[in-house]
């Protein structure tokens, strides 16, 4: 019995060492100057550093990307390799760079290209620095014991040890460039006067990698840029009024909730099916972005009322957004709120009553991004009912920018309603100090206007008649910053103590709604102010 | 037609008096309010005077709000009623009117938007207006006023 089970294992030993061995043959080793192309995602990384922990990711590359490699470096204990390439088809990276892809030799992303297939060298490709072989000294890739290997990049722990001769000038340049690369960005990202104690908004870093859970949006953002309407927005060249960088961060933050995203991929009249959270990428990222720099510019100065207020509306509406959905164009809650403002049926239809009075506004702007390209937006209401809910985040029904459009437009019927009762009446003259900054008697009034996206305009009116009721009767009057913070803790208390009848059940939820905004916020920046552009 | 003149000078000076009138009692606020929305629903009388009519409203019920608060001995369960008259004053002061004397669609649709809104619970899809008895009235004095 012992001997068979020897032979046993013996058979079985063998079996595994003729299963590795037929899984390489045939393979050869990628060589300077030969050609590509991914099979798959692969996150294109400023160095041959491959650990996720590693914060050098640039962009994720979708499958098809060709390129040229430039310099190879070989992980001797995994016997997989790090491959610098030029992608000539990438307008996003800067002529000449070489970005750095994982090429796991058993799981490949990519495949090496014959001789046939390859493309003709681009100019770029001729100018690089080559090395004449594997470099070290250039890039350290410790082991990280702890570090998990992004999906796109499986297996991606390779150590790199032992020094070995190397092209001095070509390194010196490839690092100069790479270098340069990262102190443009940089600048641009952090060229900022509104920057206080050193509190900026967060460095545009790095993309997150995409896998085929998550890349569902990709195509149907990629379609956007022929969209007549979404291409004026996307290469529209006005002001940014919100940092792409903390837009960005918002979206990387926002939870990956089972049951929170939907898509609307060939079912834009429906409800969609459940997915995961859409990866981050750099299209992703800028659709959004350039869409609530849009919905700002034009509709900013509807939400507050006056135009000297609208960036402080803009910047109110980033803070709702991002604890809404994280501005996640297909995000969904359980009570069937959809998209970036989670809008429900009763916000819709508020909006859709008052299309005529929105196209007014727009019609009004010298801007033509307002007057034609969002217009045209607004031309077909947004269906209200619940069943179709695939209209508030189908990308292929103009969204993420009709979701926008609407969660402003919303908001500024809220924030006349609480204008209306609170600040444009002698009943609670008295209670707003002459003193108050104008700053402050406007952030008190987004405050108010944000919150009641949760509780409804009445929702905020009650407690918050209560409240000014028993501050009058106190004799207090609101005159600085303070008095405006310490207004709206009290505000948490009165929600609970005297609510609306309609949010009784759900004290919780809105007396918190206030304080859940400022938490998210803050895990997107110290400093929320300074995702203001200017 | 001149018996709808003599009916709009009776209104006049019963509008008048209602004006003089430096407040109205919080338990009497809420009648007060459904007798001017049936006045506001009457043929005959001109967009105008409506609007005057409204305007007139809104400053006593105000005052009266005013004064109530001051007034610690009023128990704030008083003052939260006569916050619901409040409410639907100004949403009929949303109410425009245009050059030929008509109320603008958009100040109808914001009158009606925000009576709306004071009985709705946004967070919550598909649920139901549960609009009020003043807010239905209120709901009707509009459009009734606008389809005209």
């Amino acid at each position: 019995m012992p001997h068979l089970l020897n032979n046993w294992k013996m058979l079985l030993k063998w079996s595994i060492a003729v299963l590795f061995g037929a899984a390489f043959v045939g393979f050869t080793a990628p060589e300077k100057g030969q050609s590509i192309e991914l099979t798959g995602w692969l996150n294109a990384r400023t160095s041959a550093r491959f650990n996720r922990v590693d914060l050098n990711r640039l962009m994720a590359l979708p499958p098809g990307t060709k390129g040229v490699i430039q310099q190879i470096q070989h992980f001797s204990q995994t016997k997989n390799y790090g491959l610098c390439l030029s992608v000539a088809s990438k307008s996003s990276l800067n002529q000449g760079e070489c970005v750095w892809v994982y090429y796991n030799v058993k799981d490949p992303a990519l495949k090496l290209l014959t001789q046939n297939q390859t493309p003709a060298p681009t100019v770029e490709s001729a100018r690089q620095a080559v090395t004449t072989r594997p470099i070290s000294g250039f890039v350290e890739t410790p082991k990280a014991p702890a570090a998990k290997p992004t999906p796109a990049s499986p297996a991606a722990a390779d150590g790199f040890t032992g020094p070995a001769p190397i092209d001095t000038q070509a390194v010196m340049r490839a690092t100069v460039a790479n270098v340069e690369n990262l102190n443009q960005n940089a600048s641009q990202l952090m060229s900022t006067s509104n920057c206080p104690d050193g509190k900026c908004a967060p460095s545009l870093n790095a993309y997150g990698s995409c896998t085929a859970q998550n890349n569902y949006l990709e195509n149907s953002l990629e379609l956007l840029k022929n969209d007549p309407v979404m291409s004026q927005v996307l290469n529209s060249s006005g002001r940014e009024i919100l940092r792409t960088s903390c837009i960005k961060k918002g979206l990387e933050v926002f939870p990956n909730m089972s049951n929170g995203f939907r898509n609307c991929t060939g079912d834009r009249a429906g409800t969609g099916s459940i997915v995961k959270k859409a990866c981050v990428s750099e299209n992703y990222t800028t659709t959004v972005a350039k869409s609530f720099n849009a919905a700002a510019e034009c509709l900013g100065s509807f939400v507050s009322g006056t135009e000297q207020n609208s960036n402080q509306a803009a910047l109110s509406l980033f803070s709702l957004m991002s604890l809404e959905s994280g501005l996640h164009i297909n995000a969904v809650s359980q009570t069937g709120a959809g998209g970036v403002g989670q809008l429900t049926y009763d916000a819709i239809a508020d909006v859709n009553s008052k299309l005529p009075a929105l196209r007014e506004h727009l019609a009004k702007s010298s801007n033509p991004l307002c007057s034609q390209a969002l217009m045209k937006v607004l031309e077909k209401p947004m269906p209200a009912q619940r069943s179709l809910s695939c209209g508030r985040i189908s990308v292929g029904e103009g969204n993420p920018l009709k979701n926008m459009l609407y969660t402003f437009a919303y908001q500024g019927s809220q924030r006349k309603y609480i204008q209306s009762r609170f600040f444009d009446t002698n009943v609670f003259r008295g209670l707003i100090s002459d003193q108050l900054p104008a700053e402050e008697k406007q952030r008190l009034m987004m405050s108010l206007t944000v919150w009641s996206h949760n509780t409804g305009a009445g929702g905020l009116a009650t407690p918050l008649r209560a409240l000014f009721t028993q501050y009058l009767r106190q004799g207090k009057s609101l005159r600085s910053a303070s008095d405006v913070t310490q207004l709206l803790k009290d505000l948490q208390r009165t929600m609970r103590t005297n609510p609306h009848p309609a949010n009784a059940r759900r004290t919780g939820e809105t007396s918190g709604f206030f304080e859940g905004i400022q938490k998210r916020t803050a895990t997107i920046t110290p400093e929320v102010r300074s995702c203001l552009a200017q | 037609m001149s018996r709808s003149i003599i009916f709009t000078v009776l209104v006049s000076l019963f509008a008048s008096f209602a004006s003089a009138q430096s407040a109205i009692p919080l338990e009497q606020m809420e009648g007060s309010l459904q007798r001017l929305m049936k006045e506001l629903s009457q043929e005959g009388i001109s967009n105008a005077y409506k609007a005057q009519r409204i305007q007139q409203y809104k400053e006593i019920i105000e005052e009266s709000l005013n004064s109530a608060i001051k007034d610690e001995s009023i128990a704030y369960e008083r003052i939260e009623k006569g916050f619901a008259s409040h409410d639907t004053i100004v949403n009929l002061s949303q109410l425009r009117l245009d050059a030929q004397g008509r109320f603008t669609e958009n100040s109808c649709k914001e009158a009606l938007s925000m009576n709306a809104m004071g009985g709705t619970n946004p967070a919550e899809e598909g649920s139901s207006k549960r609009l009020t008895k003043l807010q239905e009235m209120t709901k009707s004095t509009i459009n009734a006023v606008c389809d005209k």
